[in-house]
């Protein structure tokens, strides 16, 4: 859908990014390369004088640029679509043209052009009021054809505002549990944000913000996301078929951006949940030239609960700020903000204590103060640059910082544990929009990673126990070339086809590669095509974490000697086929995923407060494969999808299992996803999701056996326990619904409550096994729930 | 404001008492029970043979220190196996003692030479064997010890900690080796009770994992004497310790490796993904090792 949107050309780097020969070879071949296309494409050119019109697509209420909207030349194949900042670019010959603009939730555009020279427009699209009778589904039509003849696979754009209508848990709008609702993206543990898309592990994910790698996505230890829905205004999930442009993660790529501000008037929105607030204040900063956007979110419940006298000393909170500025005709820049914390503070240990519990003990738990922060921190600032009608830049300088420090203090001592990774980047992207037939994008980018993995402090009589160290800063350079030739072959073939050239270069060693990347669609007649895909991956950073749980204190460590970058071969088959007679578009894609130098941790390995994670670490390989159906419906009184999924993921490491292959832990056979929202009135809505998820897998104790031990001085048990991952756990399933009531149009101040119910049927969602040892029952695993049926309720208001 | 903070309390109020799904029980294929195979060496000529049977894990929960049952006992002790040894042109059939323990005296057993042992339960029909070659003995040539004490407060009150520290050294044999040290409180060494077999299955003891060290001399590149220091906790001025060395074969020590790794700390017990023990018994569980120990006696003053 979105395979025009980063337009890139790419100057920067250069030789100097890493001093290799290899690099300088391939730094000639790219040049050659780029010459070769540059000069070739002139010619590719009919000999009827040709002009461009190109332009910006605007929200006509608050000046916002719209990402993805279709602009099209009615009664010919001609058409492209905006970028993410809402610019699009046709060159066309000669001639008066009808052009119509689209875009879902907006009133269709049309204007009659002479194009007679080179013109750019300014389109300015109305918004359309909530549904009251089915309308001609006009938007949702243009972006079903134009996604039915992209050769870009396994991509799906989500619309921000259904994310905030779909049923949540405590009122709570979540970004990545709607992701988790996609076929093809499967979610860890039953309630955390975590995703793992096509058996890939969570950290093969490159989440952006902006363009910001974010780190860590979660708050709560997992059960909430960073991202504040009223703070956002697109998201795209790519899951294979990556364009050029994206490097360095294995499995998706989840593009989020935050929303610009309203460039017109003064607004103000927020919303009260069962468990934070937030607040957004936008407007102008110059009207029609500039624009500002904050927002803030806080969880509360430590506040509320204070009233009860009920001590709970934790909270996180979010803080997302943009600006953008129009510098000339021709330049833009945008800045933007993002803090996100985790924080608790001094809790009452005391709580642990009971009855049975020794006067000497409870004043042991009276005395001891512990408390963590955690979170993100997320900066970019970009320039948008016109160099003509056809060449449009964007470059972007990056910094993201991810940390933690826990800290406990006791009877005079201290500890203290903490981690960071800080990223500095330079990014460029450019696009040449050399006519409907050609587009060629190319661009760069450069990453300064700096990891500090652990540090480990004490203080007072303690700190002759545990010795205080630092795992030595590891600076890792990462950098990135790519070109992509986007062509229009014959009118039913299409290929997107480039290489991106990335590399790390680490103390010690550096590693490159090249990162191949095709897709080609054949489309049968308007309504169906037929789409091939492959791609290359490779990923030089990676999560050390337990197998077993997920823990915001979990490690980022980058590619080392001995460590080598994991590497991902994709290729993905499909099939589209718009249902224009009921307003959907069905997709049946299938995928074989082949994973090389992929990390777990040895058997047994103990990764707190150790600095050796090296010593830990294995490698090995993996494979996923599966199908998925997709059937969705965007714009009308009813919207919603199906998505299904059927897949299996398994890997093999010559040091687990005894070298046998195992399944994944989050091998799930089959993940289906109902998912709709039914506009009763232009002021009532309902909404329903409906999950059926496989269970994970895990390793049981299945028998036992007593032992002398090694010194012959006693017997001890030794657990026998399957292969590594042979049981399945219980599958869940979910029904979740909402009801949503507002305020009459048309009023300046407006408000909505929304009252729903999570997990209405009151099914077990297992959440985690709980093992219980009885004397005469022996080893018995369980799965308790998550939650039962939970009511929320929440309101919104704007003006 | 304040309506809509009422409207949170009880909101807070009817999801914190929302109705919580029954645990869903997993229902886990059990383990087919195997033979499992232990076994020690005294000296040159004295081999010591426990051959037990595992059990599924429905069948029972230990506890430490516990007490096993007679019908449990009865279900994991095979006591009328035949047990033979064979290697460098020499057999012997091991006898019974009792407790499903099994002594062979036949053999002056050469350190170098492979041995294959071989057990076969007339009962469950089961049968298995193993391979495993002589270790030479390794020496201490240094132990010594002090004691770190560790005063801190809470509350005001006084509290101490104390902690063995063993400096020691031996010689590293040539190529690659790998080692075991065992460190025993000689109050609890059951060596001086080995008539005693019933209670000496019968009982589970505290683990002793703390307590045994598995060492490679691949973390002592170039060194002929290897030195090192140990930490052990409860031991204090009075206690009697023995110290024993032996070198031991790679698959024996992966098996030390990975009890150490699974016992060594909290975290993994709670965290890690669970690890099996290797063996090096086919069709079986346990480990067959042909070791010498050489102990030294250590009292702590």
């Amino acid at each position: 859908m979105d395979d025009m949107r980063r337009l890139t050309f790419g100057e920067s780097g250069g030789e100097t990014l890493l001093p290799l020969s290899p690099l300088k070879l391939y730094m000639m071949r790219f040049r050659l390369l780029m010459g070769l296309w540059l000069l070739a494409l002139p010619t590719l050119s009919q000999a009827q004088q040709r002009h461009t019109l190109s332009g910006y697509v605007y929200d006509a209420a608050s000046g916002e640029a719209l990402t993805g909207s279709t602009v099209r030349i009615l009664g010919t194949a001609h058409g492209t679509y905006t970028n993410t900042y809402g610019f699009f670019s046709l060159t066309l010959p000669e001639g008066r043209y009808q052009l119509a603009s689209s875009y879902l939730g907006f009133m269709a555009d049309t204007q009659w052009i002479d194009l007679r020279q080179p013109q750019r427009l300014e389109i300015r699209m109305e918004g359309r009021p909530s549904v009251v009778e089915e309308v001609v589904i006009s938007a949702a039509c243009d972006a079903y054809r134009r996604e039915v003849a992209s050769p870009q696979m396994s991509q799906i754009q989500l619309d921000i505002r259904q994310v905030k209508h779909l049923p949540n848990l405590g009122g709570e709008p979540d970004l990545m549990k709607v992701v988790q609702l996609l076929p093809g993206v499967a979610k860890g543990g039953e309630g955390t944000t975590s995703i793992l898309v096509r058996g890939g592990d969570p950290d093969q994910n490159l989440i952006l913000l902006d363009e910001a790698v974010v780190y860590n996505v979660s708050h709560l230890f997992g059960f909430f996301s960073v991202f504040n829905p009223d703070a956002l205004k697109d998201l795209t999930v790519i899951k294979g078929g990556f364009p050029a442009q994206y490097g360095g993660r294995l499995s998706s790529v989840l593009d989020v951006t935050m929303q610009e501000g309203n460039q017109r008037d003064m607004h103000v929105k927020g919303g009260i949940g069962l468990l934070s607030s937030r607040l957004t204040v936008e407007g102008p900063i110059v009207r029609d030239r500039g624009s500002f956007s904050i927002s803030g979110r806080r969880s509360y419940i430590d506040q509320a609960l204070r009233v009860a006298k009920i001590r709970v000393p934790y909270y996180f909170y979010d803080l997302n700020a943009k600006a953008n500025y129009r510098l000339s005709e021709r330049d833009r820049l945008y800045l933007s903000f993002y803090r996100g914390d985790d924080v608790l503070y001094n809790p009452d240990l005391g709580i642990l204590t009971d009855s049975s519990t020794s006067a000497e003990d409870a004043a042991l738990f009276q005395d001891i103060d512990f408390g963590f922060k955690l979170g993100n921190f997320t900066s970019t600032l970009r320039w948008n640059h016109l160099f003509s009608d056809r060449l449009f830049s964007n470059t972007s300088a990056i910094f993201t910082r991810f940390d933690y420090d826990i800290r406990g203090a006791f009877a005079g001592n201290e500890i203290f544990v903490g981690s960071d990774v800080r990223d500095l980047s330079l990014k460029t992207d450019f696009g040449f929009y050399h006519s409907p037939a050609h587009t060629l994008r190319f661009g760069g980018q450069v990453i300064q990673h700096r990891f500090r993995p652990n540090v480990i402090s004490a203080a007072g009589d303690i700190s002759a126990l545990l010795e205080g160290r630092e795992t030595p800063t590891l600076p890792t350079l990462e950098a990135g070339l790519y070109v992509q030739h986007e062509w229009q072959i014959a009118s039913p073939l299409r290929l997107h086809y480039g290489v991106r050239f990335a590399g790390a270069a680490t103390p010690g060693k550096a590693y490159l590669g090249p990162e191949p990347r095709a897709s080609l669609v054949y489309t049968l007649g308007e309504k169906a095509s037929l789409k091939l895909g492959y791609a290359r991956m490779q990923q030089y950073v990676h999560l050390v974490s337990s197998a077993s749980v997920a823990l915001p204190t979990d490690l980022w460590y980058p590619v080392t000697e001995t460590v080598r970058p994991q590497v991902a071969d994709q290729i993905a088959f499909s099939y589209s086929q718009h249902l224009e007679s009921l307003g959907t578009l069905l997709t049946v894609e299938s995928y074989y995923k082949r994973m090389y130098h992929l990390t777990e941790y040895r058997e047994g390995a103990n990764l707190l407060f150790n600095d050796r994670f090296e010593d830990e670490l294995l490698q090995g390989e993996g494979e996923a494969y599966g199908v998925e159906f997709l059937l969705k419906r965007d714009e009308g009184r009813f919207t919603g999808w199906i998505g299904y999924t059927l897949s299996w993921s398994r890997c093999w490491f010559d040091e687990l299992n005894g070298g046998a292959p195992f399944w994944a832990k989050y091998d799930r056979r089959h993940d289906l996803s109902l998912v709709g929202v039914y506009q009763i009135t232009d002021r009532l809505s309902a909404s329903a999701v409906y999950t059926y998820l496989s269970g994970p897998r895990f390793t049981p104790q299945t028998g036992q056996y007593l032992t002398p031990t090694p010194g012959f001085d006693g017997v001890e048990v030794v657990p026998i326990y399957a292969d590594r991952n042979a049981v399945r756990l219980t599958a869940a399933n979910r029904l979740d619904v909402s009801l949503s009531f507002r305020t009459r149009p048309g009023k300046r101040f407006q408000s909505e409550w929304t009252a729903g119910c999570y997990n209405v049927l009151n099914a077990p969602a297992p959440v985690r096994v709980h093992i219980a040892y009885t004397p005469e029952a022996g080893v018995r695993y369980t799965q308790p729930s998550f939650l039962g049926l939970v009511p929320s309720v929440g309101w919104n208001f704007e003006f | 404001m304040k309506y809509s903070m009422l409207l949170i309390l009880s909101s807070l109020a009817i999801l914190l008492s929302a109705c919580l799904p029954d645990p869903v029980d997993i229902v886990i294929p059990q383990a087919e029970s195997r033979l499992v195979i232990s076994s020690q060496m005294i000296q040159d000529q004295v081999l010591l043979v426990q051959v037990g049977r595992s059990l599924s894990a429905l069948d029972f929960a230990p506890a430490q220190g516990e007490a096993l049952s007679p019908e449990l006992l009865d279900q994991i002790l095979v006591r009328q196996a035949r047990v033979v040894v064979a290697g460098a042109g020499q057999t012997d059939t091991l006898r019974a003692l009792g407790a499903g323990l099994y002594l062979g005296t036949g053999i002056t057993y050469q350190t170098g030479a492979a041995y294959q042992l071989s057990v076969y339960d007339s009962v469950s029909q089961q049968g298995v064997f193993a391979t495993a070659e002589v270790q030479p003995a390794a020496t201490w040539t240094d132990l010594g010890y002090t004691f770190e004490i560790f005063d801190y407060g809470i509350d005001g009150i006084d509290r101490q900690d104390t902690t063995l520290v063993l400096s020691l050294a031996f010689e590293d044999l040539p190529g690659g080796s790998y080692y075991m040290i065992n460190a025993y409180e000689a109050s609890l060494t059951r060596l001086e009770n080995l008539p005693d077999f019933e209670d000496l299955a019968a009982t589970l003891l505290a683990p002793t994992a703390q307590r045994t060290f598995p060492l490679s001399d691949a973390l002592y590149p170039g060194q002929a004497i290897i030195r090192d220091t140990l930490r052990l906790e409860g031991f204090a001025p009075g206690d009697t310790l023995l110290m024993s060395l032996a070198q031991v074969e790679e698959t024996y020590f992966q098996y030390l490796t990975t009890r150490a790794r699974r016992a060594g700390s909290l975290v993994v017990e709670l965290l890690g993904e669970p690890v099996n023990h290797p063996s090096n018994v086919v069709r079986g569980y346990g480990m067959f090792a042909l070791y010498r120990p050489r102990i030294q006696m250590l009292v702590l003053e």
